[in-house]
């Protein structure tokens, strides 16, 4: 990419993340959603899986 | 640059956990019906005069039950972004419409927990998913006159299979009537009222949902195959035709960046076998040209909208026949998942857009022709290591990421003589370069911005350590489908609950449960996605088409629309409003004021 268009795309990029500044929150691990989701999965999936089914009908 | 119209289609699946065990399960139509009561609360909608079941918002977009089978209670919740100028611009529609359906989704009245899944596949193996809509240039030259000959040449063919559509409906009718008479002779002495209502007109109508289609099961198969027997000559002729001369150019060049996409752009997916897939829809893909879903077949390029604009949509008026002769048309892929991260959405679309730029512009290089695309497409989608090679018909083998490197190649060098290029263009190529030099060096850096390698990582992090419940679980009683899946492995059903979990549209949700810890990267901002569900987007028929729908939605008419055309009222008050006009990027309109 030539060096205009990079600091044009760079540009852009400083300018979102500027935009996406968020304020301060408190937010859980990636670890603790890990765990979160680990002990979830293996809360009736047979149960959930047939729920989320979806047939359109037409196979 | 940047300046064509492109849209998403995308097929969610319902989920309905009810309150208790004594509740039931509501039927898919009253999921639906429930859904748009809510978004009706949220922003204005009008509804559809269309073939099939729905309504259009002011935003610019719409929403559909999407069923087949209604009488076997099949159907999914579709939404439609509004037609959109630039990757950027459709990401932030589509995260509009899906925070839109969810929230309706939770807060419908029903007794129980209901949730939209953003996924492809379900645990049945049932496919649906995401279709991707870019405004192309159909023919040149030759190709174009062989085209719109063609569609000349197939008017009477047109003409009798709408005759034939009509002599099944009237079929139907007449047995409607020949059922009620029968009912009423019947039922006095009839014992189970309800069971004999369930025989001659569904069970839809005797469990009161009339509007879930009021057909029995054996009726609507005679329907459907009666309609797919009527509608085969000219649907064999138009996939003909379009084969031979439509995209041609589009399709040659833009085949292989297509099959090498799932890469990045690839949702992951367990597969029936316990095998791990880059992409959840991509093994199901069955034939690279089709009209798709018409007999079992699943393309790469759609060409169902083309048969529906001569057979179906083309009941409004000559005039959606007549659209099909013009130059520029609607290039539709099938091969595509459903993102929850949105750089793989914004580059899925991103760098489509920047290819198709650069095929139209003449400037992309013949790529490499794969010996068999659809194989090839397999290959690439059950090795998650990225080393797989297709072959080309030169010989040449191709990995993924080689392919990939071509187009990125051509694009650059293409961008780089373009003084005037837009930043978005220049955006998505750096973030797409960026994206493929790290599948190579370091894919864990792509968790949060890649679905198949978060969904993988999740599932690495997640497996491991014995647990009796699924034990237990383990025994019991299975669909043959889900028993092929319990039959993988230990874990394989808990696997596949992150499988499909990771795209439930919630706060319970894998995917959000991950985006709330900060991990994944975003695109767009809170405020385009809040912008994109109020109002349409600005330079675009969709434009034109929210504000009537705003206006028109409060009074009940009726309002049918699609990307050429809005009509309003029905009899000496319909009114027929085109939008062609607004397809000529005219300037950055305000968007109207909510």
């Amino acid at each position: 990419m030539s060096n205009v268009a990079e600091s044009k795309s760079r540009e852009l990029e400083s300018g979102r993340e500027s935009a996406n500044v968020q304020p301060a929150v408190e937010r859980p691990s990636v670890a603790e959603v890990v765990a979160r989701i680990s002990a979830d999965s293996r809360v009736q999936p047979k149960q959930y899986l047939e729920e989320s089914v979806a047939p359109l009908g037409g196979e | 640059m940047f300046d064509r119209l492109v849209g998403m289609e995308t097929e969610y699946a319902v989920r309905f956990h009810p309150a208790d065990s004594a509740s039931g399960v509501p039927s898919r139509h009253q999921l639906y019906l429930s859904l748009v009561q809510a978004l009706r609360l949220r922003l204005p909608v009008a509804r559809a005069r269309h073939f099939k079941e729905g309504v259009f918002t002011a935003a610019g977009g719409a929403v559909w039950f999407e069923t087949e089978r209604p009488a076997l209670g099949a159907g999914l919740v579709e939404g439609a972004t509004p037609e959109c100028r630039g990757a950027r611009r459709l990401v932030a529609y589509q995260r509009a419409q899906d925070r839109l359906l969810a929230e309706a989704a939770a807060a419908s009245r029903l007794d129980g927990e209901f949730r939209l899944l953003k996924n492809d596949r379900d645990a049945e193996g049932n496919v649906y998913g995401a279709q991707e809509n870019y405004e192309a240039q159909a023919a040149h030259g030759v190709c174009l006159w062989i085209w719109r000959v063609g569609l000349a040449l197939l008017l009477p063919l047109v003409v009798l299979t709408r005759l034939a559509i009509l002599l099944l409906v009237v079929g139907a009718i007449f047995y409607f009537l020949a059922a009620g008479v029968a009912y009423l002779l019947a039922a006095p002495l009839c014992g189970d009222r309800r069971r004999l209502s369930a025989a001659l007109f569904g069970i839809g109508w005797a469990v009161g949902d009339e509007l879930g289609g009021p057909t029995p099961i054996w009726l609507e198969t005679v329907i459907l195959w009666g309609a797919r027997l009527v509608t085969a000559p000219l649907a064999t002729s138009l996939v003909g035709l379009t084969r031979m001369v439509l995209f041609r150019s589009v399709r040659r060049r833009l085949l292989p960046f297509l099959v090498s996409r799932p890469v990045f752009a690839g949702a992951g997916n367990i597969d029936e076998r316990g095998n791990w897939r880059i992409a959840d829809k991509a093994p199901a893909i069955n034939c690279v040209v089709g009209l798709g879903g018409f007999i079992s077949d699943r393309p790469i390029f759609t060409f169902g909208h083309f048969f529906k604009a001569a057979c179906i949509d083309g009941g409004h008026s000559l005039a959606q026949y007549l659209k099909l002769f013009s130059p520029r048309q609607r290039l539709q892929i099938g091969l595509g998942d459903s993102n929850m991260c949105q750089v793989a959405e914004y580059l899925r679309v991103g760098a489509t857009l920047l290819v198709l730029d650069c095929i139209e512009a003449g400037a992309m290089p013949a790529p490499p022709r794969l010996r068999r695309p659809i194989r090839a497409l397999r290959t690439i989608c059950s090795d998650p290591k990225l080393e797989a090679a297709v072959t080309s018909w030169s010989g040449r083998r191709w990995t993924a990421i080689e392919l990939q490197r071509f187009y990125l190649r051509a694009c650059r060098s293409w961008l780089e003589k373009q003084p005037d290029a837009p930043a978005e263009a220049l955006d998505v190529l750096r973030r797409w370069e960026e994206t493929i030099d790290a599948l190579e060096s370091c894919p864990r850096s792509l968790v949060g911005s890649v679905d198949w390698i978060t969904k993988q990582f999740l599932l690495e992090q997640c497996s491991g350590g014995e647990d009796e419940r699924l034990s237990a679980e383990a025994s019991a009683d299975f669909s043959p489908a889900l028993a092929a899946v319990a039959a993988t492995g230990p874990q394989a059903l808990a696997k596949k609950k992150i499988d499909l979990k990771y795209h439930e549209l919630s706060s319970d949700g894998y995917f959000a449960q991950l985006q709330a810890t900060g991990a994944v990267a975003s695109v767009v901002t809170e405020e385009e996605i809040q912008r994109a569900m109020r109002s349409p987007p600005p330079d675009s028929p969709a434009t034109m088409r929210g504000r009537y729908i705003r206006e028109f939605a409060g009074e009940g008419s009726a309002v049918s629309a699609n990307w050429d055309v809005v009509v309003i009222g029905s009899g000496r008050q319909r009114k027929r409003i085109p939008l062609a006009q607004f397809r000529r990027r005219t300037g950055d309109e305000k968007p109207p004021v909510d």
